[in-house]
């Protein structure tokens, strides 16, 4: 089902005219067999689906109406929308996967934050089947929102999501991406963002479940004094891929981003970490850092981390660090000669690699239920191991 | 392996070319020329072979398509002289040599003598004095060094034992096309146990096959020895060549060291493409140490093979893109083995819209159990048209790897500047200063004659209106 709203986008753009994705995109690279899977998305039989009967739209545990509004933010089902959020001027990287996103979208909405508001508004992804939804969030002049878009409850079906966000001048968002479905399907979405003059971005994000979890995200930080920053944890056991994409274009000057994702990985689960900073030529006073940090505990598990430059601008402050490893021997020995046994100091290292990000008052709606994760996949590490 | 009798006689002709003539050059590669140089030279029989599958390795390869997309594509394979270079297109006399190259030489008190090869205009024989001394101690010590050509001929077994088994004709399409059509380059073979106390030059060895567009080195370091090679030249080297495809083999056995330093200044419309590869056995050391400063095109990844427990890989690269080039460089490490351990500095300037890239793989094979590995990349921007890259690929299987990487990119320090001139230099002299002192690391590696030559060939470098090389 083509969809009014990306009419004009899929006028010039068809996904037969892409090439196929194979292993040597470097946009799909180490995903390996997955990549079949996804060059051909098969949606649900039930695909029609409506959206107040795919998502469950709730914040504060009460049920809301499509083209409703509430605590300043606008609902507006993708059907009822004319005009695309995103400004299209803007060059942006397609690829075969992406097009047919928007090719079959089953379903969507856009969501304004007109004011204020201090509370997370909570976006509840069910689905039965696969689907492709959307969701446009747009944030006002001067505003402020915060968005809690959750995929934990997914139980049948691969969601492939389309992510869109605009914020105007001075205006802040800040979204916390939660993935932690069971182990059975694949959760595979595309973000992309613009950001005006002084706005702010920040995403939160939790990657601990799905068969595939994959996130790929394009921030064009086009307004002066526009700020990205994201924070990520994520946590491998069994087969389990997690796959995360971020590619920030620094466009206006001034602009700024932060980007750190930490990462455990038990069994013979894997993670991909893709960064690119790209700062354009005249971007000047830009400030950008990336980090992304491993472990891995099994002699199965595996990590790849690409941490990538693009610097045409001089004056700048750039720099990025990423690491793979075990648990560093000093810091057991540190911990183990204080009485612990090898388990508990594990389990308190793990603990203590996470915090430095979950312990930010930011990650305070959803620090238990992290933390809470982290524990009982690492107690499951340790039961299979023993057997 | 080690008991080859040396013939010294054979060196001294071995230098020349005299079929030459022979031999009428024409433009583009087909299976012919292949069969008519290998004739020329007098090959055996698994060497024609060896170049005619890879030539059809050659054709069957795409370009590459994930770096420098623009540039390959205008590189006309079909333009090149793979063997023997026509007479006309060399600067027949000093006065066609480019006026900015005889004042880089000026400039850097390169001896008169030097400069006419340096500018590809004479091949210097009288070298050849500075090399057979070289040679004589060297044979004292059961090392072998010649050119390649020389080396299939006299040290058949040796050669075919080892000849593009460390980097397969298959590779890459610029190795593929190397294969095909190599012509001169060096041969080292470091008996067990020896240790060859100063630097092996090519430098010295001046001959035009060495300064070819298709070398092929292949230096073989016996267990326990060790031994220090250097390539080029500091000083801007003149050459109408389009394209510079190198490849160059290394294996070093159980214990033994190697060091391989490159400086490459190749005029600026030269595509140097170049593949280069290390073995590296049981606690041996590899170290490759390489610096691009000329070229309108480079892309170089030296890379070391991390073979068996306890071996240990370096590289460190520094690259200058000025206007106009692009160098793409960098490093790779496959870790195979437990134990083993890598390291990676990589140190890249660029100005005046030049494009500098550091582009590297740190791969860790399941069962390389305790591999240790750190990459640093740290890059100076000097204005505003110029660009920088970092791509560093990690791929870890083993859990118990240790694995880093830090880059930084910046441009001058405003402090640094202030501290300088306040004590009275002026704004280019300071920038200069720190810039030799961020590429100190590898400055410091050299010999010394080397050491100050690059100084102030980086100097020549950053002066705004002269730029050269």
């Amino acid at each position: 089902m083509k969809n009014k709203l990306f009419e004009k986008k899929l006028k010039s753009l068809s996904s037969k005219d892409f090439k196929n994705i194979t292993a040597k995109d470097e946009d799909w690279k180490y995903l390996g067999k997955k990549i079949f899977e996804l060059n051909d998305i098969e949606i649900g039989k039930s695909s029609d689906i409506e959206a107040s009967k795919t998502f469950d739209i709730d914040s504060n545990c009460f049920t809301y109406e499509i083209n409703s509004e509430h605590d300043h933010i606008a609902i507006v089902n993708i059907d009822e929308v004319k005009k695309p959020l995103i400004k299209e001027s803007i060059k942006r990287p397609f690829d075969k996967f992406n097009i047919e996103q928007f090719e079959k979208v089953t379903g969507g909405f856009q969501l304004n934050v007109k004011g204020d508001s201090e509370q997370y508004f909570s976006v509840n992804f069910q689905s039965a089947d696969n689907a492709i939804p959307y969701i446009g969030i747009s944030v006002d002049k001067n505003k402020s929102g915060k968005l809690y878009l959750n995929f934990d409850q997914l139980v049948n079906g691969n969601i492939y999501p389309i992510i869109e966000i605009f914020l105007n001048d001075n205006s802040n968002l800040e979204i916390i991406l939660s993935v932690t479905s069971p182990k059975g399907i694949n959760i595979v979405n595309s973000l992309y963002a613009q950001l005006e003059k002084d706005s702010n971005l920040t995403i939160h994000n939790i990657s601990t479940g799905a068969a595939l979890s994959r996130s790929r995200m394009d921030i064009d930080l086009l307004g002066n004094g526009s700020e990205f920053s994201l924070d990520g944890v994520y946590f491998g056991e069994e087969t389990q891929i997690h796959d995360n994409r971020v590619f920030v274009n620094h466009l206006g000057k001034n602009t700024s981003s932060n980007m750190i994702t930490k990462g455990v990985l038990g069994d013979q689960s894997s993670s991909i970490f893709t960064g690119t900073i790209h700062i354009a030529e005249g971007a000047e006073k830009t400030e950008s850092h990336q980090e992304n940090r491993n472990i891995l505990l099994s002699e199965e598990a595996t990590a790849q981390s690409v941490p990538n430059l693009e610097i045409l601008c001089d004056d700048v402050i750039c720099s990025h660090g990423s690491s793979v490893g075990p648990i560093e021997e000093n810091v057991y020995h540190y911990v183990m000669s204080r009485g612990i046994k090898k388990v508990d100091a594990d389990k308190l290292l793990i603990k203590g690699f996470f915090n430095e990000v979950i312990n930010d008052s930011k990650w305070a709606k959803v620090h238990d239920k992290v933390s809470e994760i982290i524990d009982r996949k690492y107690m499951n590490l340790i039961g299979r191991k023993n057997g | 392996m080690a008991n080859v009798d040396i013939d010294l006689g054979k060196y001294s002709l071995g230098w020349s070319d005299p079929e030459k003539n022979v031999f009428k050059p024409e433009k583009g590669l087909n299976e012919e020329i292949i069969r008519k140089m290998s004739e020329i030279k007098e090959e055996p029989e698994w060497m024609l072979d060896f170049r005619l599958k890879a030539y059809k390795r050659f054709l069957d390869k795409p370009m590459p398509e994930w770096v420098a997309k623009e540039k390959l594509s205008q590189l006309d394979f079909d333009d090149i002289y793979y063997y023997i270079k026509p007479t006309e297109d060399q600067a027949d006399s000093w006065d066609e040599v480019p006026e900015e190259i005889k004042q880089t030489y000026e400039k850097l008190g390169i001896p008169e003598a030097e400069r006419t090869y340096l500018a590809g205009v004479t091949a210097q024989y009288e070298s050849e004095v500075v090399y057979h001394k070289n040679r004589e101690d060297l044979e004292k010590l059961g090392v072998l060094f010649c050119d390649m050509d020389t080396a299939v001929r006299e040290y058949p077994e040796l050669v075919k034992e080892y000849f593009g088994t460390v980097i397969p004709p298959g590779d890459n399409k610029f190795a593929a096309l190397n294969s095909a059509v190599w012509s001169g380059g060096s041969f080292i073979y470091v008996p067990k146990g020896v240790h060859v106390e100063d630097p092996l030059q090519a430098y010295f060895r001046i001959n035009a096959e060495n300064m070819g567009q298709f070398e092929r080195t292949l230096i073989l370091v016996d267990e326990g020895a060790s031994v220090h090679y250097i390539e080029g030249c500091s000083a801007p080297v003149y050459t109408t060549d389009a394209l510079h495809s190198a490849v160059v083999e290394i294996v070093v056995k159980a214990s033994g060291t190697c060091r391989y330093t490159t400086i490459q200044n190749w005029s600026n419309d030269v595509y140097n493409l170049v593949t280069k590869r290390a073995q590296a056995y049981g606690n041996a050391t590899m170290e490759w140490i390489d610096a691009n400063l000329g070229s309108g095109l480079t892309v170089k990844y030296p890379s070391v093979y991390l073979m068996e427990p306890g071996a240990h890989g370096e590289v460190l690269s520094v690259a200058f893109a000025n206007s106009g080039q692009h160098q793409d460089t960098g490093a790779k490490m496959v870790h195979l083995a437990p134990d083993t351990t890598s390291l990676i500095t990589s140190k890249s300037v660029s100005k005046g819209g030049g494009r500098g890239a550091y582009r590297g793989l740190v791969r860790v094979e399941d069962g390389s159990e305790t591999a240790k590995s750190f990459v640093r990349c740290d890059a100076l921007i000097l204005d505003d048209e110029s660009r920088s890259d970092t791509y560093p690929y990690m791929e870890i299987e083993e859990a118990s790897a240790v694995i880093g990487h830090e880059a930084t990119v910046s441009k001058v320090g405003e402090d640094q500047l202030f501290y300088l001139m306040s004590r009275g230099l002026s704004e280019s002299e300071a920038t200069s200063m720190i810039v030799a002192g961020f590429v100190e690391e590898f400055t410091k590696t050299l010999p010394m004659e080397y050491a100050m030559e690059f100084n102030q060939l980086i100097e020549l470098n950053m002066i705004e209106a002269g730029a050269v090389g």
